[in-house]
């Protein structure tokens, strides 16, 4: 004699799970990059200093969101970190996500909830510049990540 | 933490804009238009100034921080403490 019994009420093909049981605030899919190599510039404006903090990701639909979090270590007498979708910016245009200054190292982390508004590959990156002196990011032994989550609209 | 080869480059060119990655002097990308300083130019320079990172670094672990400094200056004065400071760097000239 079964002791459950699973009725179908919703969840008819692939499609339906996505929308019934994965509604909004679902985390729909997780891609992740590091980068442990010493990474420095005096740039005054935003640059890669050749990183490897990217991801790209695809939205399986246009209304969802991407949350992405950035683990990182820097150093710098006046640096700030930011994200850049593609070409653009979406952190503050000057000040970024951001920031270390006084020549302290800091291990730390910042995250942005971003909307895209596309289903087509997307690619994020972490961007670094100096206002003054010179700005590091990694090395030391430390390992630096950035994790991208789709999340359902 | 000092990158040696941007300590390089600014000492040709104090307002160069750069990146680096690690140490690698391959790795170099002139940013925002900076004319890049030939790669013997560098190198040219670089005894100099791993010499001077070195003696920085050694004067800064023998200095102490900066709060037991102005605890040495409260107990024994500026003129000692500035006789303590003035033969570390004499110990590690740049």
């Amino acid at each position: 004699m079964p002791l459950t019994q699973l009725r179908n009420l919703g969840i008819v093909s692939a499609a339906g799970i996505t929308t019934t049981k994965l509604g909004a605030g679902a985390v729909l899919q997780a891609i992740t990059a590091s980068d442990s190599t010493q990474r420095s510039t005096t740039s005054a404006t935003f640059v890669t200093g050749s990183n490897t903090l990217s991801v790209t990701i695809t939205p399986s639909s246009a209304s969802n969101k991407i949350f992405l979090i950035v683990h990182i270590y820097v150093y710098a007498l006046d640096g700030l970190w930011t994200l850049f979708r593609g070409a653009t910016n979406i952190g503050n245009a000057t000040g970024g996500l951001t920031g270390a200054s006084g020549n302290i190292s800091i291990m730390g982390a910042y995250t942005k909830l971003d909307s895209p508004n596309t289903t087509s590959a997307t690619t994020y990156q972490v961007y670094f510049k100096a206002n003054s002196g010179v700005s590091y990011t990694g090395g030391n032994n430390t390992e630096q990540y950035i994790t991208a989550f789709e999340i359902a609209g | 933490m000092k990158n040696k080869i941007i300590e390089a480059i600014l000492k040709i060119n104090p307002t160069a804009q750069v990146s680096v990655s690690e140490e690698d002097i391959n790795s170099i990308v002139w940013e925002n238009d900076t004319p890049p300083i030939p790669k013997d130019q560098i190198l040219a320079i670089l005894p100099q100034v791993e010499k001077e990172i070195n003696a920085i670094n050694n004067r800064v672990k023998e200095y102490g921080s900066w709060q037991s400094q102005l605890d040495e200056i409260y107990h024994e004065g500026l003129d000692a403490w500035k006789t303590r400071i003035a033969s570390i760097k004499a110990k590690y000239p740049k």
